[in-house]
């Protein structure tokens, strides 16, 4: 379950430590989302004995933070910075209002309203 | 769906042309006598200008009157769309047209109601659906200063045009010409309707579920090519761990 992870491939971002904690956080999660669904799925299930739903849960609180999807962070595509997000876009919103001023963003135009 | 158009357009494209050259020149013998061409005679008749006149105020707007010496189908520009009439209301598919711009997506529109025509199909359309406007308040400044803000928008147009009555062989030839000849920054999603017999033994489906209900065999018979989680639970409860608290006795009942 907690297998060390050899390769891991950096996302086409602009880098920084955030980038690249949050890169391990997304490939630990990628790796042990089934099982982690899986063992929820026991752990709910009201058909399956109390003490096997009991160990399922135990088995899902003992596994370690960097593998849940909570600790996933939005990250801004062209600057890393983690606030201010626009998830459509994956923006942060200075560059969003940038590359929608210089019309790179398809259809976004000055709001007149 | 989508697979499904790219499917047909692999076996459409090589029949494609043919047909529609086919299925064009016998409207366009239609067509002639609608209008009354006179690229082959020269003048037009008295009796049949007055046809015309007729054909222009009752139908069709006209912003700017044709030429009269241009052929039919060229002619048919200055018109609004032919259309084929709807005859049994069978919905066959719907395309839906999405643009952050008006003037391309109703160009499209209009062009693909005409191959339509030519390929025999009856549409209706196209029906303006609601523009949706997405909006953006984000902070001028990098840094602080989070008073002063800047709106952006975007809105998207939509239209929809319905597919009543047609083989699928046509729907088929008409998404791979609409395909082909697509134009920049207008989206298409289509639907196919197709009907379908229900052959389903609900209680022997039922009684195969109750019987596997909260035991291992739960998991089995499952579909492991697309069910990576239920073959995983599968895995899980045979495992010692889980095993040895799997006793038939633990199994609460389903009635309490």
């Amino acid at each position: 379950m907690s297998s060390k992870i050899n390769y891991l491939r950096l996302p086409p971002l602009f880098v920084k430590a955030g980038i690249i904690k949050d890169n391990y956080v997304r490939h630990a999660f990628a790796k042990t989302e089934v099982t982690q669904q899986a063992l929820k799925h026991i752990a709910r299930n009201t058909t399956l004995p109390t003490k096997v739903r009991l160990q399922a849960q135990l088995q899902l609180a003992s596994m370690p933070n960097y593998t849940k999807f909570t600790q996933v962070k939005n990250r801004c595509v062209e600057s890393g910075h983690a606030r201010g997000v626009i998830s459509k876009f994956g923006l942060n919103r200075y560059v969003f209002r940038q590359k929608a001023l210089a019309g790179e963003l398809p259809g976004v135009k000055k709001g007149v309203w | 769906m989508q697979k499904f158009v790219a499917k047909s357009l692999g076996n459409a494209t090589s029949g494609c042309r043919l047909l529609t050259s086919a299925k064009a020149s016998s409207k366009l013998v239609v067509l002639s006598q609608r209008y009354n061409s006179s690229a082959a005679q020269g003048a037009i008749p008295q009796e049949n200008q007055n046809e015309i006149s007729t054909f222009n105020t009752s139908i069709s707007k006209v912003a700017t009157e044709p030429k009269q010496d241009v052929p039919a189908n060229v002619k048919a520009i200055y018109y609004q769309p032919l259309r084929n009439p709807v005859q049994y209301g069978d919905l066959v598919c719907d395309l839906q047209l999405r643009a952050y711009d008006n003037e391309n997506l109703d160009f499209f529109s209009d062009f693909i109601l005409r191959a339509g025509f030519y390929l025999g199909a009856a549409l209706t359309g196209p029906k303006p659906l609601p523009t949706k406007r997405e909006r953006w308040t984000v902070i001028k400044a990098p840094f602080v200063f989070a008073k002063t803000k800047e709106n952006f928008e975007r809105r998207t147009h939509k239209r929809l045009i319905r597919v009543w009555d047609t083989n699928p062989e046509v729907v088929d030839l008409l998404m791979s010409y609409i395909t082909k000849h697509s134009i920049t920054g207008v989206g298409l999603k289509v639907n196919f309707y197709q009907k379908q017999g229900l052959d389903l033994n609900f209680e022997q489906e039922f009684q195969k579920l109750e019987n596997t209900i909260g035991t291992e065999q739960a998991y089995q018979d499952l579909d492991e090519k697309n069910d990576h989680i239920s073959k995983r639970v599968g895995e899980i409860l045979n495992d010692p761990v889980f095993k040895q608290y799997m006793k038939p006795e633990d199994k609460p009942s389903l009635k309490e």
